[in-house]
């Protein structure tokens, strides 16, 4: 009997976007088509200590155990390793995903209790693993799978060649395969605003891989070789997902890392999900080129419920551009951004502030992007501080290795502030992390809730006439909208008079808003109305005033 | 008489916001060319004024008034 444990390991904090580990998902539905039952552990939002939840989840009772890897995964994923080994020594542990891919000969050279790294695509390989470990229990783990790396019983390490890719994606079950979670997963919506209405939504991967390079994307580990599924296939996954689950999903995520890449295939996708069902909708993520090269599709695609684009932007700086790879130049993300607005479609933006080497000059450059694109309205506010990440296995990453003369650890993501160059482009980020700590939880409950109240009060305005608290809330909306926008310009105005200043970061809060208020009040007065226009007694005043600075005890230094 | 607002109004990011001058009662952002069209006639312009404008800022103008957005009212402050 083989016992198979496949696990999403902890990474020590909690994802409120928590989702179904795909990958692992697939893995677990290809052993299933061929016979092998195994058992999924998602354990990627436990605050737990990787002992404590092996032993709560009686990880030691398997004989072949699969872990997923990322960067933030992998010390405890050793951790996981470790205490199996302790408590059933036979057991095959195998790690695999991308960044035990990109790792895989420094974790089978320094990890003991690591049996077996499986490269890039998992299917094969851990399927071939079973077989072995049915035919021949207790055995070492089979010394010769193609996409494995392997520790032989004479304690030396053997790679064997890379497995080849799975080409016939229409060919692999769907990944319909359940984990035992903490927490479960939250239901998956999509609000659509042209119907005013939320949608239950379903996360589909029609393709893998992508055929850029695009020197930051972890994708890179797995290979570039994009491959595709027919539309025929993904109205198949969404049928079943919606008998297997008893929900009408209306809206489709498409979670490829570049959906885009053959325009006519998307359309095909489209236009079968369309002839299926004609009130779904559908997005997807896509470099800013292929948009541009194929923007004649774009008509076609939204008559088919396409609502919004994820766009690759990244960064609105030559410079950054080039370092990133992205083979675009600042106008074109401008032109890519009006052209769905053009269209009436909307734009989810992917931005990278700040890089190692970013500058006051390329951050202005976004400034006048953000601006200039419209998403001084955008929410959420992640662009303003979201940072590159120097995943194992990119470009980049070795980029900054080589500038700084020594690798990085094997499990070491570098925190930015320890590798931003230009001291004003740290203070700005120091700002950043200040205003983000010491208001952002405010700016967005203010904006929840007074979004789906305003939301409310308009598709049923007979009984909701609109009031002068009603108006005022309005504008104070957008003023909460603009307030961290508007406080990133205060400082790189700040940072640009004063390179070396050490103002008190509250001092360059802005005033936004009717009247000019202090951000505090702006927040409280805007919560103040919602409660007024709310029948029940919601209570956003007091929750509001929980989470401002002054009840937080968040310094006006940063410190 | 001159342009008014009869409705509170935000003129901020570079973008004028009105509110509850969308179809539902919402709120209104403008685009950067309305923008600046609020900006040079509201609060300035007069019936000559606005009959000599070009007519997609004449009827956009006009398509204010007649929702009740805008109206004419006393020059004085």
């Amino acid at each position: 009997m083989t016992a198979i444990a496949l696990v999403n390991p902890s990474v020590g904090y909690s994802d409120r976007r928590k989702s179904k580990p795909i990958g692992l998902a697939y893995i677990g539905a290809y052993l299933r088509q061929h016979g092998f039952e195994a058992t999924g552990f998602d354990f990627g939002d436990s605050p737990g200590r990787p002992a404590e939840l092996s032993a709560r989840h009686g990880l030691d009772a398997f004989s072949l155990v699969g872990f997923s890897v990322y960067n933030e995964s992998l010390d405890a994923t050793l951790e996981h390793a470790a205490w199996l080994k302790r408590r059933n020594p036979a057991a095959c542990v195998v790690l695999g995903g991308p960044h035990a891919t990109a790792v895989h000969d420094g974790i089978m050279r320094e990890c003991p209790d690591v049996d077996a790294v499986v490269r890039r695509e998992g299917e094969r390989p851990m399927l071939d693993l079973a077989r072995h470990h049915r035919e021949a229990p207790g055995e070492p783990v089979r010394p010769d799978v193609p996409g494995t790396t392997v520790r032989l019983p004479t304690g030396g390490i053997r790679v064997n060649p890379d497995a080849p890719f799975l080409d016939d994606l229409d060919a692999l079950p769907f990944p319909d395969f359940p984990f035992v979670s903490d927490s479960g997963y939250p239901p998956l919506t999509y609000f659509d605003a042209a119907r005013g209405t939320l949608l239950p939504a379903l996360a589909i991967n029609s393709s893998r891989s992508c055929p850029y390079n695009c020197s930051f994307c972890g994708v890179l580990t797995i290979g570039r070789k994009y491959r595709m599924r027919s539309g025929e296939s993904v109205v198949a996954e969404m049928a079943h997902f919606r008998a297997a689950d008893g929900l009408p999903y209306r809206h489709v995520y498409f979670s490829d890392a570049n959906f885009f890449v053959h325009p006519r295939r998307a359309l095909q996708i489209a236009s079968a999900l369309h002839a299926y069902d004609p009130d779904i909708t559908f997005s997807f993520g896509t470099r800013v080129n292929q948009l541009l090269k194929h923007r004649d599709v774009l008509p076609e695609l939204k008559e088919c419920g396409l609502r919004f684009v994820e766009l690759g932007i990244e960064s609105a700086s030559p410079d950054v551009l080039k370092r990133l790879a992205k083979g675009v130049e600042p106008a074109d993300n401008l032109a890519a951004v009006r052209l769905l607005h053009r269209h009436g479609l909307d734009v989810s933006l992917d931005f990278i502030m700040i890089d190692p080497e970013t500058t006051l000059q390329d951050l202005r450059a976004n400034q006048r992007f953000l601006r200039a694109g419209g998403f001084y309205d955008y929410v959420p506010h992640e662009h303003l501080y979201t940072h590159l990440v120097l995943y194992a296995g990119t470009p980049i990453r070795e980029h900054y290795e080589r500038r700084r003369g020594a690798p990085f650890g094997m499990s070491e993501l570098p925190p930015i502030d320890t590798l931003v160059e230009d001291p004003a482009t740290a203070r700005v980020h120091a700002a950043l992390v200040w205003f983000r700590a010491a208001y952002q939880n405010a700016v967005d409950l203010v904006l929840a809730e007074a979004e789906a109240l305003l939301q409310t009060r308009a598709r049923h305005r007979a009984r909701h006439p609109v009031t002068p608290d009603e108006l005022a809330l309005q504008l104070d909306v957008v003023a909460a909208r603009h307030a961290p926008g508007l406080y990133f310009d205060n400082v790189l105005d700040d940072c640009e008079r004063h390179p070396h200043g050490d103002a008190p970061f509250d001092a360059l809060l802005p005033r936004p808003g009717t009247g000019s208020p202090a951000l505090a009040d702006l927040l409280l007065r805007a919560a103040r109305r919602i409660d007024a226009l709310t029948a029940a007694d919601t209570g956003v005043t007091t929750r509001t005033q929980a989470l401002l600075p002054t009840a937080k005890g968040v310094a006006a230094n940063g410190s | 008489m001159i342009l008014r607002s009869e409705r509170p109004v935000l003129d901020e990011c570079g973008r004028i916001y009105i509110a509850g001058a969308g179809p539902a009662g919402e709120c209104l952002r403008l685009n950067p060319a309305a923008t600046r069209l609020w900006r040079t006639a509201v609060g300035r312009l007069d019936q000559a004024g606005l009959a000599r404008l070009a007519p997609p800022s004449r009827s956009f103008l006009q398509s204010l008034l007649e929702r009740g957005v805008l109206a004419w009212r006393d020059a004085r402050p």
